[in-house]
């Protein structure tokens, strides 16, 4: 099977199944406009990727290589976020910047796949928690004053009633 | 936005001095449900947006929340300054939509896709009990007349409901009527604040509906009024009236009387059904769409009634089921001033 390249931003390159690197679509096009040849072995740098994220990308691709292509939602699917798989569960018992970078080397990269899922994981740690909690969680400040505040509060409350 | 924010923040309008809907009642204030904060008000101007220390596009913040359950959504805005208007911004919400329907929605304002998606106002069905699942329940009876209104068990003397009709929620009951006109009535009050904003706004239509179907043997009559009513509307005086009565022989289209009770009525449709024997044994569909309703809407009155043409003892009347009343979300038109946050192509995602 053809391989090519990639190198991440620090320097280490990664000999890749193409059709693995494809999953990017940020890649595949790439290959395509350039005009990339894929027997020419030649390297494709991603600048915004290190190589611990790169790796686990390729990890991740290569596991997932053989699944159909992302199915169209059923009609009456609400979005879900209890559908992770148990290999992709495991794959994310990473720490928070790890998955941060995961989710930003997935946005880059164009992996739909590999953002829904980190999306959906960074969803699953904030639902259910209070603000505060959320806050403390991402290192987030509260820029609200108290009275602004109270009203967010307030519409909240308003929109919320039934 | 539009509702002249300054540094003195005001969140809340005072609008409900203007609106003539409620002179003796305390209204809760409506609050300022377009309000965004300007860019300038985040503190720092990253904030929101730095997951200790990693910075998130905002598109991917609007991901994230697209995947948290949309009862919860809006206690995310508590977080910061930031949150609260990413989650106002029509990408997550067209996102959402998108998800669901498989089309592009209309730039409508936040809020009304969150009445949409948090309530059943528009997606589910207002009426209860619509087939006499439990027998008279949420009906009023207005009159009762001939041997009485009864519940029929797997309609007689009729065809069988359409197969797979989700208006029917699975029922195999209907309400049958006899010799002298029988009427009841349901009152849906609009209960959820936004949703009456919403409609007072926006004017979404109303869209009500019916099954109904005749016997073989027996012609008949049968009338649905769906009436818009507001909050000087005495409901206690529609159940009071006694001299509401049809007269099937010098019946014309638009025979309706006027209701009793003017005062408080914003606006009437009507549908009607008027058959010979054998002619409506498959059951058909009777629908009405209430647009262009005037100001102060409270509720909704669901009213049907019906005779048998031949005096018939026992129930040879209009058998009914599977009335359907809500609002039609794609009814709603932006309005020309609204401000979009964003624009958003879902169609390539």
């Amino acid at each position: 099977m053809p391989q090519i390249k990639l190198q991440s931003s620090d320097g280490e390159t990664f000999a890749v199944d193409v059709e693995i690197a494809k999953c990017s679509v940020t890649i595949k096009t790439m290959l395509e406009d350039l005009g990339m040849d894929e027997e020419e072995e030649e390297v494709v740098p991603l600048p915004n990727v290190n190589s611990a994220i790169l790796k686990k990308v390729i990890q991740w691709a290569t596991y997932h290589k053989d699944d159909p292509p992302p199915p169209e939602d059923d009609e009456n699917k609400e979005k879900r976020t209890d559908d992770i798989s148990s290999w992709d569960a495991d794959f994310l018992k990473v720490d928070q910047g790890t998955l941060f970078e995961l989710i930003l080397a997935a946005n880059y990269l164009d992996i739909k796949g590999l953002l829904d899922v980190t999306c959906k994981t960074v969803a699953n740690m904030i639902k259910g928690k209070a603000p505060e909690e959320i806050r403390k969680t991402f290192n987030i400040k509260n820029d609200f004053t108290a009275s602004e505040e109270e009203q967010v509060r307030k519409e909240n409350e308003w929109c919320e009633e039934k | 936005m539009g509702l002249g924010f300054s540094n003195e923040r005001q969140l809340y309008s005072d609008k409900q001095s203007t609106t003539e809907m409620a002179p003796n009642k305390a209204r809760k204030a409506t609050p300022a449900l377009d309000f965004v904060f300007p860019e300038n008000a985040y503190d720092p101007p990253e904030n929101g947006l730095n997951f200790n220390e990693i910075y998130l596009p905002e598109e991917v913040l609007i991901l994230i929340f697209s995947y948290i359950p949309v009862c919860d959504i809006l206690k995310m805005g508590l977080v910061c300054k930031r949150w609260y208007n990413s989650l106002r911004m029509h990408t997550l919400w067209s996102t959402l939509y998108f998800k669901k329907y498989k089309t592009i929605p209309k730039p409508l304002p936040w809020y009304t896709f969150y009445a949409l998606f948090s309530t059943n106002y528009f997606n589910g069905n207002l009426l209860k009990n619509n087939c006499g699942q439990n027998k008279f329940k949420h009906w009023v009876i207005l009159k009762n007349g001939g041997h009485k209104l009864k519940i029929e068990n797997n309609a007689t003397g009729c065809e069988p409901y359409p197969a797979d009709c989700p208006d029917f929620m699975g029922a195999k009951t209907c309400f049958v009527t006899s010799f002298s006109m029988s009427q009841k009535i349901q009152i849906i009050r609009l209960k959820n604040n936004l949703v009456k904003y919403i409609v007072e706004k926006h004017k979404p239509h109303l869209y009500a509906s019916e099954w109904v179907a005749g016997r073989f043997d027996c012609g008949g009559l049968y009338d649905l009024r769906v009436i818009l009513y507001s909050e000087s509307m005495k409901i206690e005086s529609i159940c009071e009236k006694k001299d509401y009565d049809y007269d099937f022989e010098n019946y014309e289209e638009g025979y309706l009387d006027e209701p009793t009770v003017k005062n408080g009525i914003l606006m009437v449709e009507a549908g009607q059904l008027k058959y010979n024997g054998n002619e409506a044994t498959k059951w058909q569909k009777i629908q009405v769409l209430l647009k262009d309703y005037p100001n102060g809407v409270e509720g909704v009155l669901f009213e049907h009634c019906g005779v048998d043409n031949q005096f018939w003892a026992g129930h040879y009347g209009p058998k009914m089921a599977g009335g359907v009343v809500k609002f039609v979300f794609e009814s709603m038109e932006p309005e020309q001033d609204v401000t979009i946050n964003d624009e958003m192509d879902v169609s390539t995602n």
